[in-house]
């Protein structure tokens, strides 16, 4: 095909916006009803937000504000398993600023297949341009061959500016499953109304709270399920990335979450060497 | 939508408060443009309905935590997006986005020549196929762009990223896009490419 001007491209793609073939028609709106009525009827949604109906935001905030309260009191002893009895103890969100934690009955659903490809970040960018997208400097890791990355990623989608970096296998560090992957880090900058939630099945995973650099974070151990909420109050799912264990913690204004197969002592070492 | 946004503004108002007619009303309102954003994602149209209905039942839920008087079309499409690249992901699809078959469309005002006609149709369908090669987000930016006909504003809600970065990645998507047009199209996507 003769290489199109960018107008006459732009102009293409209007036409081709007006002759797509259409989705099948579809009256979603009984089916959804249907389901919302149903869920109604039966109380909370098995395995999703424990919520009935919406719940507006004053509400909303004295729920998160007692179950802080709460959590206050386990977060004491140091150290969190996701048992039955400490999930009535909680009864729903553990918060750090721009991270919720919710340990809940049901286990998550299962992984899609770990492989290079089960990790979609989006286009490939340099460090800065990545910098000028998420608009706050970029903190690298300095310790256990980790330091410049592999690969740098901004993943607009799920909480605005976010990045991505990526770190391929080496010596020094286990390999995420098939993924090929040392260690995951994405770091962003906490909205002070926005949320990163993370929610865990009981009996598989283990949380413990943690310090870096005096600044609290979580250790989470096992199976997980993350959510995030973002500043419009969206709640947005995402699955694992890389299906390891993952540290998350304050870093400044940023939050940061470093991902990967290795143990709680080698990842509270590489967190130290953010800088 | 345009036109009525009181009548919008209330549905959502009713909705919030767990009336679920009223939200039946809102997803009538929005099912086509949530089915054509989630397919733009999915490539496929059972995943794009999964998708979209998935959505609906999520923002339903969000609605304590979405802000009245704000747009909602944008805010809907934005977890109707997240859907999508969620359902996707599991399913490494590729994406199959087709024209409706030239003979179905209506004659143009205008009516050009039978071959002008059969070269501009030559000519997006190839547009289109170098659109299914690309990455979903540069294809959701680029359908929310021309497709859809966001404005930008909207379009940097609906992204979830600031409205100078939406400048950027659609740009960046279209220089991407020239690139699969430059390059060779590759033989097994021709047979599928359009469908009646």
């Amino acid at each position: 095909m003769d290489a199109l001007s960018r107008p006459d491209l732009e102009r293409t793609l209007m036409e081709v916006g007006a002759h797509l073939a259409d989705p099948p028609a579809a009256d979603l709106a009984v089916a959804v009803g249907r389901r919302l009525e149903r869920e109604a009827s039966a109380g909370a949604r098995p395995g999703r937000l424990r919520i009935r109906r919406p719940v507006l935001r004053a509400r909303f905030d004295w729920r998160v504000a007692a179950a802080v309260a709460a959590a206050v009191a386990i977060l004491a002893a140091g150290i969190l398993v996701a048992s039955p009895g400490v999930r009535r103890a909680v009864a729903g969100w553990l918060g750090i600023r721009g991270v919720r934690i919710e340990v809940t009955p049901t286990p998550p659903p299962s992984l899609p297949p770990s492989g290079p490809q089960a990790i979609h970040l989006g286009p490939p960018v340099s460090l800065a341009e990545a910098e000028r997208d998420v608009g706050f400097r970029i903190v690298l890791p300095s310790t256990a061959g980790l330091g410049v990355p592999d690969e740098v990623h901004v993943q607009p989608l799920y909480i605005s500016e976010q990045v991505f970096l990526v770190y391929r296998s080496r010596p020094g560090l286990p390999t995420a499953g098939a993924t090929g992957l040392a260690a995951l880090v994405s770091e962003f900058r906490a909205q002070p109304d926005g949320a990163y939630y993370k929610k865990l099945a009981a009996g598989t995973g283990v949380v413990r709270f943690v310090r870096v650099h005096g600044e609290p974070g979580y250790w989470i151990e096992g199976g997980h399920e993350v959510w995030y909420v973002d500043a419009n109050g969206v709640p947005m799912q995402d699955t694992a990335r890389i299906a390891g264990n993952v540290l998350v913690w304050q870093h400044g204004d940023l939050t940061l979450r470093l991902e990967g197969a290795f143990t709680e002592a080698q990842g509270l070492r590489i967190a130290r060497s953010f800088g | 939508m345009e036109g009525r946004p009181l009548e919008e503004s209330e549905l959502v108002e009713r909705a919030r408060h767990g009336e679920i007619a009223s939200f039946e009303e809102l997803v009538r309102t929005y099912q086509s443009l949530a089915l054509r954003t989630a397919q733009v994602i999915t490539g496929n149209d059972a995943d794009a309905q999964d998708a979209a209905q998935e959505a609906f039942v999520k923002a339903f839920y969000a609605l304590g935590r979405f802000r009245s008087g704000s747009a909602f079309r944008p805010w809907l499409l934005r977890i109707v997006a997240n859907e999508a690249i969620n359902r996707r992901r599991a399913a490494h699809r590729k994406a199959n986005l087709v024209l409706r078959a030239a003979e179905s469309r209506l004659p143009d005002g205008a009516a050009p020549s039978p071959e002008a006609a059969a070269l501009a149709h030559e000519t997006e369908r190839e547009v289109l196929a170098g659109v299914n090669r690309l990455r979903h987000d540069d294809r959701l930016v680029i359908a929310y762009r021309y497709f859809l006909q966001l404005a930008e504003a909207e379009m940097a809600e609906a992204l979830g990223c600031p409205k100078g970065t939406v400048k950027s990645r659609l740009s960046r998507a279209l220089k991407r896009l020239e690139g699969q047009l430059s390059a060779e199209p590759s033989p097994g996507l021709r047979a599928e490419e359009v469908r009646g």
